[in-house]
């Protein structure tokens, strides 16, 4: 883009009250031999009766970072050495050079919003005119050919369609976070390619994430990917084991996420599509589908990705975040390897001994009635009915722990036979092993309902839950 | 509209952005193999020769056909042979 | 071959050398890596005893193809 040599250059636009006000002063300064050229953003007939370059793609205010129009540069030997952004008489005449230069006018009015600021035109522009900085392939999909097939036939999906990674749209993402395109974040089971940052907003543009799901993504990543997490055994296991994303913190809120009515499943943008990001990135960078190296028997539906935020609108539950050593007030997430969830019914009971032993029948369940000793993890997931019971007990988050702890241990007669009920007296052997049981609050207020959020191998020598802090 | 999208790849980049066909059996014992024919002129004797040879081996093959080689099959012919066949081969094209 | 693979069905597409280049634009456009096999063009002038004599000569490859 060129300026002119020596002159005077104008940004303007006809819907925009002050640039109509001060048009009979360009054309003046036009007929002086002193404007050199006037851009004009939306109709390239006005102002009438001059020489008007039309900058509807708007090229020129991208290059000139405009973002107030009228906005009037100096340029001395083809470079600019002043600007006035809106009308202000004084400043006019000094950039002009002429005194009495729109004397009839009021002293000064503000612009208005350029075209090239608009909502959503900054990326736009960046990608046609700017630098983007992003470095992955491009794939071209001419038309008629329709982009959410074509990702279909390469094999980008999880079997539902994904919204198509424009770059455009990649950049939005980025928005979402204060790190580069290129940082290096780790790499992606099972094929341990690198993962940058771009490519992480790639997927979450394709899993449908706003940009303010970033940061909580990116936090989920990186949990994932501590090895404690054994994220290459979970993408890969028979047992078919995905990704559980459990949010605390201010965060929540602020993305909207859901923790009321149907919180574990579908209808909510956030819930459905954190988690989903992370599976995709296993599909497209990992290489993982089924079939191939993700070895699932049958898999389940939150294969697709599950996340849910915790209610944490009574200050007597602990957040899980907090209880994992995060501190109140911050905002984090905690990943928790899953194979499917089940739904407990003990609609009759209201006291919290009562339900505590019915809940540690229910627990005793997983895996096996007769797998005990450790070695397997699962997630507690009380409803707000459950909650209320335990508050109104005087209860707390460790009391409940401890409580299903002491109640899922069970004779090793009892064991053999596959008997949940919880056992008595000495030589117990234990359903879970240290850190195996995780306790959540989600979901709405009616319903004595708790749900069981399936784990997998625990432990050392299996997958552990990982707490991260959402860092902006 | 007539303008195209420009995609960025999320994959890795090092299959050159290719998805690989289904991969195919081990054996075709006990299988059906659908021909489908394009229709040109020339491929249904091209496909009578390879059933010879299919039949030869004691391969079950099954014929299809498009109702012209100026259009892509029929959803009706693809369902067909989805619910018949195992595997394919379709011919003739020049 | 593609709506066949949508079905999930393995497979492949015979086609004459004259086919080569385009079968490789189309590759490319579709992000799909297409099994094929080709032949001596051109076919339609051919006998049918010359037919026949493509199809036996390309008939392990097409074996090849479709099995493991």
């Amino acid at each position: 883009m060129e300026l002119p040599q020596d002159g005077l250059l104008l940004v303007l636009k006809e819907d925009c009250e002050t640039c109509r006000m001060i048009a009979p002063l360009a054309a003046e300064l036009e007929q002086r031999g002193l404007l050199k050229a006037t851009h004009s953003q939306d109709n390239p007939a006005f102002p009438s009766g001059m020489a008007v370059i039309d900058d509807s793609g708007l090229e020129t205010s991208f290059g000139l970072d405009i973002e107030t129009v009228p906005t009037l540069i100096r340029c001395e030997g083809g470079a600019e050495t002043g600007r006035v952004i809106g009308w202000h008489r004084g400043e006019w005449q000094n950039l002009t050079g002429v005194n009495d230069l729109g004397v009839d006018l009021p002293a000064e009015r503000p612009g208005c919003g350029s075209l090239s600021v608009s909502p959503g035109m900054a990326e736009e522009l960046q990608v046609s005119f700017g630098e983007t900085g992003l470095n992955a392939r491009e794939v071209d999909v001419d038309f008629p050919n329709d982009p959410i097939e074509q990702m279909f036939d390469r094999g980008w999906t999880d079997g539902l369609p994904v919204v198509p990674p424009s770059p455009t749209r990649v950049l939005r993402m980025l928005q979402g976070t204060s790190l580069a395109p290129d940082h290096v974040l780790g790499p992606i089971p099972p094929s341990g390619e690198i993962c940058t940052v771009e490519k992480a907003a790639i997927n979450a543009v394709m899993a449908g994430c706003r940009p303010e799901y970033f940061p909580v993504v990116l936090a989920a990543l990186d949990a994932a990917m501590d090895p404690d997490f054994a994220w290459q055994g979970l993408m890969s296991t028979t047992m078919g084991a995905g990704v559980c994303v459990v949010v605390n913190g201010p965060v929540a809120r602020r993305i909207g996420m859901n923790n009321q009515h149907g919180a574990l499943g579908h209808g909510n943008r956030a819930n459905a599509t954190i988690a989903r990001a992370l599976q995709l990135l296993v599909i497209n960078l990992g290489g993982a589908l089924p079939g191939g190296t993700d070895r699932s028997t049958h898999g389940h539906p939150g294969k697709f990705g599950m996340a849910f935020a915790e209610d944490e609108s009574d200050d007597a539950w602990q957040p899980l975040a907090q209880s994992r050593g995060i501190a109140p007030g911050k905002s984090a997430v905690t990943v928790f390897g899953f194979c499917g969830t089940s739904i407990n019914n003990t609609e009759t009971l209201r006291d919290a001994d009562d339900l505590t032993l019915s809940l540690a029948m229910c627990l005793n369940s997983l895996y096996h009635p007769q797998h005990a000793g450790g070695g397997i993890a699962g997630m507690l997931v009380l409803s707000g009915e459950y909650w209320r019971i335990y508050r109104e007990a005087g209860w707390d988050r460790d009391r409940i722990e401890q409580a299903l702890l002491e109640h899922t241990q069970r004779a090793a007669a009892a064991v053999e036979t596959g008997e949940t009920s919880p056992g008595k007296g000495d030589n117990l052997v234990p359903k879970f092993g240290p850190g195996d049981l995780v306790l959540a609050r989600t979901g709405s207020n009616a319903g004595l309902f708790s749900t069981i959020i399936h784990g997998w191998g625990s432990g050392p020598r299996g997958s552990q839950p990982v707490t991260r802090e959402i860092v902006p | 509209m007539t303008q195209g999208t420009t995609l960025l790849d999320p994959t890795s980049e090092k299959a050159g952005g290719m998805r690989r066909p289904i991969a195919p059996p081990p054996s075709l014992d006990r299988l059906t193999v659908g021909f489908l024919d394009i229709s040109k002129p020339q491929g249904d004797i091209f496909l009578d020769r390879l059933e010879t040879l299919f039949g030869e081996r004691q391969i079950k093959v099954k014929r299809f056909a498009k109702l012209t080689s100026a259009k892509q099959a029929s959803e009706e012919v693809i369902a067909d042979i989805a619910e018949n066949c195992d595997v394919v081969v379709e011919a003739l094209a020049d | 071959m593609l709506d066949i693979d949508r079905k999930g069905l393995p497979g492949v597409a015979i086609f004459s050398e004259e086919f080569r280049s385009g079968v490789e634009a189309w590759r490319d456009v579709h992000g799909f890596d297409a099994n094929a096999v080709y032949v001596d063009h051109p076919i339609q002038p051919l006998t049918e005893a010359e037919l026949h004599a493509h199809a036996d000569g390309v008939f392990e490859e097409v074996m090849a193809a479709i099995t493991a």
